[in-house]
């Protein structure tokens, strides 16, 4: 129970509240009673000084003792709270007691030797507590006393209501915190439950969402887009599997045919000869799938396969074109290059050229009998500029945005007639992405493709 | 049906005049050739088609008893063949190959009207058992019986005889037994009797497919003055008579 973080919240909540409303009532407390106990102490000072100094009075306009003893008792008639009062004279002898001591004296709870004025809390008087003081005057001493009731009323008063009222409202706020981390986390439990729901095989699922813009709803949509993206990445590597799997499925499954027809037909040499010569051919093509694949898989991976110096695309280009020429000549297509300027590049040789030819063996693969392939080489902006553009079939426009994908063909069968892996694409994309470059098609059908290909210079930031 | 052959027994019948048509329709030209041959081997009548058009016009013809149709063609993808043929009335009988296997595109392939489904890549000892099930299945192969010299073995009753004599074999025996009759003559390597018969490859090291080798041995050839079962040394195993 206490793993739960809704429970924890509500706990600790209820925890600093009830610790803020003790603190809050003991100030309170506190404040009240030393208020109500000082202002005790000014009234018993007040009058202890008054009696004092009627007294004083009274001896040096030589009034009667009775007529003193009377104004003294008048005076504190009128006092609303009941008080002692004790007067000594300096002979010694009382000379007045209020009649509410009855046959008690204040007189043992002082200390004649202590000094003029002096305030005291007497705790076993008459079974109550009360406020004494006394004033020592130059004829008399003066002892004044008032229960402390009359503060302490108040205040313990006060600290009856806190004690009853503290732990409802405790008990309150405990319940709202649970109410409340309740609300919070029931979207929570809704966002665990679609997680729990969530696999590899259900990644359509998404969190219902209602209110996007508290933290709760963010999140639901943080995750929601998470899914989003998994599905997405999930789609793209089962199709890729299922593709890799058919691609290497066909030449196998030609492979396995002529070899069993190899082991019990009844076939001459010539024909033995054939059949290994083709088994040959299919194990070469799935050598080249695989090899393909193991290299986007590296590229996948982020596996630092590319070396990268300092290389100068005109230089390139030149070997490229005379590759071409001859790989182009079966098919009797023209060749043409046109890179005028130097364009120096940080990139690894061998993987452009792998690209480049990739371009070029599409550009001459799809081309017609006696068409054209024109290579060339520009700068600008701080990019160098490569263009394969052939004069071939072209691509279908509602092909053209996925003929990057992994084994997308625009026409099967023809490509496996003219040996494609499907592949060549992608790894050209993967290889100028992974030099901070773009590639890009243009293509009109039966007219021709153009392929872009825009590398940053050596020095400029490539991103 | 659109034809039902005459009462002949295959055992009896030299190849060739079986008389049985099919239509072969795959792009990949050294496949196509190497299951027409095989399936000529068995005495079929066999067309080739090359690509999905000319696979759809030739079907047409109402004249093959079984088709064996690749979904991936030029011109015509197998699928809507597949569908143009049943919509056009065509009963021949449809086994469908691909390289595609998972259970979506096997379900597809039968919704659109194909009776059997094999994937690529396959054995030819599979091709030919689900050729002359789905032919037998449509009462166009007639005898269930294999018969090799004076060894018989009823697919349907699952009994085996060897000289009129009776003989018990277990479930794995019989799958190997009949494995090696449909492929008289013919050399089964370890491996692909491993998968025809027990559904996958075994490791190299097991001994699983000689030790029952050595069962049916004793089952069908102890006691006969005649072996029909033999090891062919490197290789594998082949029924023959001597």
């Amino acid at each position: 129970m206490f793993r739960s973080i809704r429970f924890r919240l509500a706990f600790w909540y209820t925890i600093a509240f009830a610790l803020t409303f003790g603190l809050t009532c003991w100030v309170i407390y506190e404040y009240i009673s030393r208020t109500l106990s000082d202002r005790l102490d000014d009234e018993v000072t007040n009058e202890v000084r008054w009696v004092a100094a009627r007294y004083e009075k009274g001896i040096a306009r030589a009034e009667n003792n009775d007529t003193l003893r009377a104004e003294i008792r008048e005076h504190l008639s009128y006092y609303p709270i009941k008080e002692y009062i004790e007067i000594w004279d300096s002979a010694g002898q009382r000379f007045y007691a209020s009649f509410n001591l009855a046959g008690d004296t204040l007189a043992t709870f002082v200390n004649f030797n202590d000094p003029p004025l002096r305030l005291v809390t007497i705790t076993e008087f008459r079974d109550h507590h009360i406020r004494l003081a006394f004033q020592k005057s130059p004829h008399a001493t003066v002892v004044l006393a008032m229960p402390t009731e009359s503060a302490a009323a108040p205040t313990s008063q006060l600290l009856r209501i806190f004690l009853w009222i503290g732990p409802a409202i405790i008990i309150i706020a405990a319940g709202g915190g649970m109410y409340l981390a309740k609300q919070s986390f029931a979207k929570i439990n809704e966002v665990i439950k679609t997680a729990e729901r969530i696999t590899a095989d259900r990644l359509h699922d998404r969190i219902p969402e209602h209110n996007t813009k508290d933290e709760i709803g963010r999140i639901i949509s943080t995750f929601n887009e998470m899914i989003s993206r998994l599905d997405v990445s999930f789609g793209q590597m089962k199709q890729f599997s299922a593709d890799a799997s058919h691609e290497l499925r066909t030449p196998l499954s030609v492979m396995r045919a002529q070899l069993e027809m190899a082991l019990n037909g009844r076939i001459d040499k010539a024909e033995m000869k054939k059949i290994i010569a083709n088994c040959l051919d299919e194990a070469l093509h799935m050598s080249a799938i695989i090899e393909n694949l193991l290299l986007l898989a590296k590229g996948d991976a982020g596996q630092d396969v590319l070396r990268f110096s300092p290389l100068d695309l005109k230089a390139l280009m030149h070997q490229m074109y005379d590759e071409s020429v001859i790989i182009a000549s079966s098919k009797h297509i023209t060749v043409q290059l046109d890179a005028p300027v130097s364009a120096t590049v940080s990139g690894d040789e061998q993987r452009l050229r792998q690209m480049l030819l990739n371009l070029i063996d599409n550009a001459i693969k799809y081309n017609h009998v006696r068409g054209r392939i024109l290579l060339s080489l520009g700068k600008d902006n701080g990019v160098a500029r490569i263009v394969v553009a052939d004069t071939g079939i072209g691509i279908p426009a509602n092909e053209i945005s996925r003929i990057f994908d992994r084994f997308y063909r625009v026409d099967r069968a023809r490509s496996r007639e003219l040996g494609g892996v499907g592949l060549g694409l992608s790894i050209a994309m993967w290889i100028v992405q992974s030099h901070g470059g773009t590639i890009t098609v243009k293509s009109t059908l039966n007219a021709g493709a153009e392929f872009s290909v825009l590398l940053p210079l050596n020095g400029a930031n490539p991103s | 049906m659109s034809k039902r052959p005459p009462q002949e027994r295959p055992g009896a019948i030299p190849p060739g005049i079986r008389k049985i048509h099919i239509l072969v329709v795959e792009d990949e030209r050294h496949l196509s050739d190497s299951v027409a041959r095989r399936l000529q081997e068995e005495g079929y009548l066999v067309d080739i088609a090359n690509d999905g058009e000319e696979g759809f016009q030739l079907a047409c013809s109402k004249k093959y008893h079984l088709v064996v149709l690749d979904l991936l063609l030029p011109k015509r993808d197998g699928l809507s063949v597949l569908k143009e043929l049943r919509r056009n009335k065509v009963q021949s009988m449809i086994l469908v190959l691909t390289a595609k296997s998972t259970i979506e595109d096997r379900v597809e392939g039968l919704k659109a009207g194909a009776d059997d489904y094999l994937s690529k890549p396959f054995a030819f000892a599979e091709l030919i058992a689900r050729v002359e099930s789905l032919l037998r299945r449509h009462g166009v192969e007639q005898s269930p019986v294999l018969r090799v010299a004076d060894l018989e073995l009823d697919i349907e009753t699952r009994a085996v005889r060897r000289a009129s004599k009776n003989i018990h074999l277990t479930q794995k025996e019989f799958l190997l037994l009949e494995l090696l009759m449909r492929n008289k003559n013919r050399i089964l390597t370890r491996r692909t009797i491993a998968e025809q018969v027990w559904g996958y490859n075994f490791d190299t090291g097991t001994n699983v497919v000689d030790v029952y080798i050595n069962y049916l041995r004793k089952a069908i050839d102890e006691g006969s003055p005649r072996r029909l079962i033999h090891t062919v040394r490197g290789v594998g195993f082949i029924l023959k008579e001597e």
